[in-house]
C-alpha cells in the first residue's frame, strides 16, 4: 500500500482524492492546505485522515507526496518532500521557472526518488490513440498537427481564483497550454525550434490571465503544429476537442462531433464522456512507479522541454514575435 | 436578354474546369480562344484542344482577339504568373475580366491590374469559393448576429489525393515558380484568406507562417512548399489559424475543408462539403462520389452569376481588384514570414 500525502486541498486536489479511490494500492493518508478549513474538509472526505495548515507537519506520513498547491509553491513543497526521500507527483505546471524545475529535478535525482509531472495528455485516451497512430506508422512520418481544446469555463473562485494571478499560475501557457504543448512534443518526439503565440481575454478584459491562445510551433525539418485553446465558449461546461494529424502516408482526424450528441431543451450539446477521464490512469501510473521503482513516463527531459516551450509561448505572446528555442 | 461573348484568354490552368460552366450559362457564349505566340508546345496544345472542344477559333494574337467586337468578357486562365498581365491587357482593351486565382502573384502586378481596371471602367472578378453554400450560410448567420461578434477563426484547407488526382493539368503549374509564383500557399491560400475577409469583413493585419515540403517529388525538386501552418491577426484583434496544402492521402470528401468560427455568443462549425450525401458501393468512385452534393458546381456557378449581374447592373462583383490585391499581399507576407520566422505586416 502506497501512502500518499496531498498538499493543497483545492479544486484539483479533490479530483485527485477521487481518482486515488480508483487506484488499488494507494491510500491518501494526510492532507495539508494553508487554508485550514479547506484542509479539514478534504481530510474528512478522505475518511477523517490527519490534516495540517503547514504541510511540513504531515509530509513524513506518506511514501509519496502529491502536490496540488497553486503552481508558484510547487518547487518549495517539492524540495521539502524530496529532502525527506518522498516520491513526488507534481501537478502541472511542474514549476513556474526553469530554475525552479532544475532545482527540484536535481533534488529528486540526488534523493533517488521518482518524480512525475501531471502532464495528463499522456494518459488521456485521445492522447494515447494519437501517439499509437504516430508511433505505429499508420500515417507515416508526422509532419503537421492541429490540436484544439475549447470549453465554457466555470471560473471556480470567481475573481478570487488564484489562477488569475500570473505570479501564482504562470499565465495561460503554463497553467493550461502545457497539456497540449507536452502532447505535441510527445507526438513529434523532437525538440521544438520556435513558437509564435497569440492570446486574448474573452470572458472579461479585466482578467489578469488570458482565456484564449493560439500558437504555431516549428519542429525540425520544417514540421509544424497549431495548438489552440479557448476557455471562452459562451455556455459554461460546454466542451469541444479536436485533433488533426497529417503524416507522409496518411492523416488522422478526431473531433468531438464523432462522439455522441445530446439534443435537449438547451439545444445540441457535444457529449464528452465517450473517452475515460485520464486522472485515475495517471495516478495509478505514479503509484505503480513508486511501488516498482520504474521511472515515470514524464521524464525529467520532457518535463523541462514542456516547461521551456510554455515559457517561450508566454514570452512570444507578450512580445508579439516568434521565440526561438 | 443578350449574351456576353467570352474570350478564353489562355487555357493553360483551370480553364477546362470553368469553361463547361461558361458554355452552359444562359447569358454567356464562348466565341474564341486566344493566347500569346511562342508558347511551349504543351501550353499551346491546351489552347488548341479547348478551341476544338468548343468549336471556336484559336487566335495566337492577344491584341487581335481582344479587338473583336463580339468579345465582352475575357476568361483569363494562363499559368498564375501571367494572370495579371493578360488580365490587364483585356481590361485596357475594354473587356470585363474573369481571372483565375490568385489574381496576381506580385503586388506590382496587382496594382497595375487594379489601375487598368479602374482606368478602363470594366469589371473584374477572380475565382473564389465564397459562393459555396456552406460559406454563404456562415456569412448569413454572422450577419444575423447568431454568433455574436466573431473573434477567432480556424480553417483547415487540405486538398487530398495529391498531384495525381487529376486536378492539376501539369505539375509544373504548381511548383515551377516562374509559372506558379510559389508553391501550395500561392495556389491555395487565396481561399482561406478569402473566407477570413468575407466572413469577418476585416482586413488582414499580419501573418506568421511555417511552411515545409513533405510529400511530393516535384515540390522537393523545385523547392516549393506543399504544406503550411499559418497564423493571422485581422483588424480589431481578431485572430485566425490556417492549415493549408496538398496532401497525398485521401481525406474525408475530397479533402479537409473546414472552418470553425468562434463568436462572442457561439461557435459555428462549417464543412464546405456538407450538407452531403455519401455514396458507398461498387459503382461509387472511392473519392469524388462520396460527395454527391457537389459544392464546386454551386460556387463556380455563383461566380459566373454574380459577374454577369455585376455587368448588367453596373455594380461591383462580390470580389474585385482590391480584394485580389489584399489576398496577394497576405500570401506574400506568409512567404516572407516562413523564410524569416518573423511576424510580417501585410502591405495594404
Amino acid at each position: 500500500m502506497i501512502k500518499v500525502v496531498l498538499v493543497g486541498a483545492g479544486y484539483i486536489a479533490e479530483h485527485h482524492l477521487q481518482a486515488y479511490r480508483q487506484v488499488p494500492g494507494a491510500q491518501v493518508v494526510a492532507v495539508a492546505d494553508v487554508d485550514a478549513g479547506r484542509a479539514a474538509r478534504l481530510a474528512a472526505m478522505a475518511g477523517g485522515v490527519p490534516w495540517a495548515a503547514d504541510y511540513r507537519e504531515v509530509l513524513a506520513r506518506g511514501d509519496a507526496v502529491d502536490i496540488c498547491t497553486p503552481s508558484a509553491r510547487h518547487a518549495e513543497v517539492g524540495l521539502a518532500a524530496a529532502a525527506l526521500g518522498k516520491a513526488l507527483h507534481v501537478e502541472k505546471p511542474f514549476a513556474l521557472s526553469l530554475a525552479d524545475a532544475e532545482r527540484l529535478l536535481d533534488a529528486c535525482a540526488r534523493a533517488g526518488v521518482p518524480v512525475m509531472a501531471g502532464q495528463t495528455e499522456r494518459f488521456s485516451q485521445l492522447g494515447r490513440m494519437l501517439k499509437e497512430v504516430v508511433d505505429g506508422g499508420d500515417i507515416g512520418r508526422l509532419v503537421l498537427a492541429r490540436i484544439t481544446r475549447s470549453q465554457g469555463q466555470i471560473w471556480p473562485g470567481g475573481w478570487q481564483g488564484w489562477q488569475f494571478d500570473p505570479a501564482e499560475s504562470g499565465g495561460i501557457f503554463l497553467h493550461l497550454g502545457i497539456h497540449t504543448l507536452d502532447l505535441l512534443l510527445w507526438l513529434f518526439d523532437a525538440p521544438a525550434r520556435s513558437i509564435y503565440a497569440q492570446t486574448q481575454k474573452r470572458a472579461s478584459s479585466a482578467m489578469d490571465m488570458c482565456d484564449y491562445y493560439q500558437c504555431v510551433v516549428k519542429f525540425q525539418d520544417e514540421r509544424s503544429a497549431i495548438a489552440e485553446l479557448s476557455y471562452a465558449l459562451p455556455r459554461p461546461g460546454d466542451k469541444y476537442r479536436a485533433a488533426l494529424l497529417v503524416g507522409t502516408a496518411g492523416s488522422a482526424s478526431y473531433n468531438l462531433a464523432h462522439d455522441a450528441f445530446l439534443l435537449d431543451a438547451g439545444g445540441l450539446q457535444f457529449v464528452d464522456e465517450g473517452l475515460d477521464p485520464p486522472l485515475a490512469r495517471q495516478l495509478a501510473h505514479f503509484v505503480e512507479c513508486v511501488e516498482t521503482g520504474t521511472p515515470p513516463v514524464t521524464t525529467p527531459a520532457q518535463i523541462r522541454a514542456a516547461l521551456r516551450l510554455a515559457l517561450a509561448a508566454e514570452e512570444s505572446a507578450g512580445a508579439g514575435r516568434a521565440v526561438e528555442l | 436578354m443578350k449574351r456576353y461573348g467570352v474570350l478564353l484568354l489562355s487555357c493553360v490552368r483551370h480553364q477546362r474546369d470553368y469553361a463547361p460552366y461558361i458554355a452552359a450559362h444562359p447569358r454567356l457564349q464562348i466565341v474564341a480562344v486566344a493566347d500569346e505566340p511562342g508558347l511551349p508546345d504543351w501550353m499551346r496544345q491546351a489552347n488548341v484542344d479547348m478551341a476544338a472542344r468548343y468549336g471556336v477559333p484559336y487566335v495566337e494574337d492577344v491584341d487581335a482577339a481582344l479587338a473583336r467586337a463580339d468579345v465582352a468578357i475575357a476568361s483569363v486562365c494562363p499559368e498564375p504568373t501571367r494572370h495579371a498581365r493578360l488580365a490587364r491587357l483585356a481590361a485596357l482593351a475594354g473587356k470585363h475580366v474573369l481571372v483565375d486565382k490568385p489574381m496576381a502573384t506580385t503586388l506590382a502586378d496587382a496594382d497595375a491590374l487594379a489601375a487598368a481596371v479602374q482606368q478602363a471602367g470594366v469589371k473584374l472578378t477572380y475565382v473564389h469559393r465564397l459562393f459555396s453554400p456552406s460559406t454563404q450560410q456562415a456569412r448569413r448567420m454572422i450577419l444575423e448576429g447568431r454568433l455574436g461578434l466573431p473573434w477567432a477563426m480556424h480553417i483547415d484547407f487540405l486538398s487530398g489525393g495529391g498531384l495525381g488526382s487529376g486536378a492539376v493539368e501539369d505539375f509544373r503549374l504548381v511548383v515551377d515558380r516562374t509559372l506558379s509564383g510559389g508553391g501550395e500557399m500561392m495556389n491555395f491560400l487565396v481561399y482561406p484568406v478569402g473566407y477570413l475577409r468575407f466572413l469577418t469583413g476585416l482586413e488582414i493585419v499580419d501573418v506568421y507562417a511555417a511552411a515545409g515540403t513533405f510529400f511530393f517529388e516535384p515540390h522537393r525538386r523545385w523547392g516549393v512548399e506543399d504544406l503550411a501552418s499559418v497564423a493571422f491577426t485581422l483588424e480589431r484583434g481578431v485572430v485566425a489559424t490556417v492549415t493549408v496544402g496538398r496532401v497525398p492521402a485521401e481525406l474525408p470528401a475530397v479533402g479537409e475543408f473546414t472552418l470553425r468560427i468562434h463568436g462572442s455568443h457561439g461557435t459555428l462549425f462549417v464543412d464546405e462539403y456538407r450538407p452531403r450525401l455519401e455514396l458507398y458501393g461498387e459503382r461509387a468512385h472511392p473519392l469524388r462520389d462520396r460527395v454527391a452534393l457537389d459544392p464546386g458546381a454551386g460556387r463556380t456557378q455563383g461566380v459566373l452569376d454574380d459577374f454577369v449581374a455585376a455587368i448588367d447592373e453596373d455594380r461591383q462583383p462580390l470580389v474585385g481588384p482590391r480584394d485580389g490585391r489584399a489576398v496577394t499581399a497576405a500570401i506574400l507576407a506568409a512567404y516572407e514570414s516562413a523564410a524569416s520566422n518573423r511576424v510580417v505586416s501585410v502591405n495594404s
